[in-house]
């Protein structure tokens, strides 16, 4: 019995080390090069140091086993204490844009800034889902963030959000819903005097 | 006969650049990346509106519908804003350039604005397909500042005057009304 409950515990723990492989262990899968790439130029050409964030790994597997809003799959790295210089950071990232996200990315918006200052949005179509990558800098510090999620399904959700089965609609606002409806235009304007 | 054949040929060309005639090209600008202090270039196009599209259009809500409706026709929207640190930082020919882009047949001049203080230089160009708005663009140059719209596709004026209010999308008081209508009105 003791034996059996021993390979149990082992098959558990087997189990748990691939469902919550860290981040870092992803580089290795085709798709997430863009990803890890520009991950790494952060922390390699800016000496950034990583910021860990708790429980992240559950958060990932819980994603990917509920699928929220049609969310398939996530990752977020954040990073502090980066250190570069506001006169090439601009070239660099944009290099290290070019670089990471091919052509089967489309770009959606750049906004960048001399202060320090850099956003990026790119978009790209996998199958039914759609994969979208936003890295930020903002003076010190940035954050890469990548989700893959389904149209399809981000439509049912906003119909009917639910997750395990359970509403998230707020049935006590449903008057409220009619607020929305144009006001009797006919009635005069009274509420101000 | 001959007149025919060149519109098929112009035709033939631009299709098969995949070009739309509506489409302004930025590329004069491109240079300005590294001079400008501050750069933001958003583009919506394709893949991005197709997205947006096959969810608002799936969603059951009114306004989601309108809006579905609105960005049918869509092509593409594509923004440039570029802030300089010091005054003729660029070169104006680069932004004359793309005005002359606008006299090509099928624009037409909505506003022009022309001011001495900051060299300030407002264009408004759309175009038409028929009685349907195919494209607009807005030029605006300063002496600091660079500001470019273009919007592809059919743009339908009244549903955006709908959804202005809503939607986070602001209030846009236009009379529509103005348009002479048939006396079927309740008047």
């Amino acid at each position: 019995m003791i034996a059996k409950k021993g390979l149990l515990f082992a098959w558990a723990l087997l189990f748990l080390a691939f469902s919550f492989s860290p981040p870092a262990a992803q580089a290795t899968k085709p798709g997430g090069s863009e990803y890890d790439a520009i991950v790494s130029h952060l922390k390699s050409k800016y000496r950034a140091k990583k910021v860990h964030i708790p429980f992240m790994f559950l958060a990932r597997f819980a994603v990917k086993v509920v699928k929220p809003a049609g969310v398939k799959s996530f990752n977020i790295t954040l990073f502090n204490d980066l250190k570069f210089s506001k006169e090439t950071l601009d070239l660099e990232m944009q290099e290290a844009m070019r670089r990471s996200f091919g052509p089967e990315w489309s770009s959606v918006f750049h906004v960048r800034s001399r202060d320090g200052q850099q956003a990026y949005m790119y978009l790209k179509e996998d199958g039914k889902n759609v994969k979208v990558t936003v890295v930020t800098v903002d003076k010190e510090e940035a954050a890469v963030i990548r989700a893959t999620f389904s149209p399809e399904k981000l439509a049912d959700f906003i119909n009917d959000p639910k997750i395990f089965g359970i509403s998230l609609k707020d049935d006590d606002k449903k008057p409220d819903t009619q607020i929305d409806k144009p006001k009797d235009e006919t009635k005069p304007d009274t509420e101000n005097d | 006969m001959r007149f025919v054949y060149l519109s098929l040929i112009a035709f033939a060309t631009i299709a098969a650049n995949g070009q739309d005639p509506a489409r302004l090209h930025f590329d004069k600008l491109n240079g300005l990346d590294t001079k400008a202090r501050d750069v933001v270039e958003v583009n919506i196009d394709g893949k991005l509106l197709d997205l947006a599209k096959r969810v608002t259009a799936k969603v059951n809500d009114e306004d989601a519908k309108k809006v579905a409706q609105a960005i049918s026709g869509l092509k593409g929207i594509y923004v440039r804003v570029y802030n300089f640190e010091k005054e003729d930082e660029y070169n104006v020919a680069d932004v004359d350039e793309i005005r002359n882009q606008l006299n090509a047949p099928g624009w037409e001049k909505l506003a022009n604005v022309r001011s001495k203080k900051n060299n300030q230089k407002v264009d408004v160009f759309t175009m038409f397909t028929g009685d349907v708005m195919s494209g607009v663009a807005v030029v605006i140059s300063e002496s600091k500042s660079i500001a470019l719209v273009n919007v592809i596709g059919p743009i339908d004026i009244d549903l955006l005057v709908e959804l202005s209010g809503r939607l986070n999308i602001p209030k846009i008081d236009i009379d529509t009304n103005s348009k002479p209508k048939p006396k079927t009105d309740r008047e």
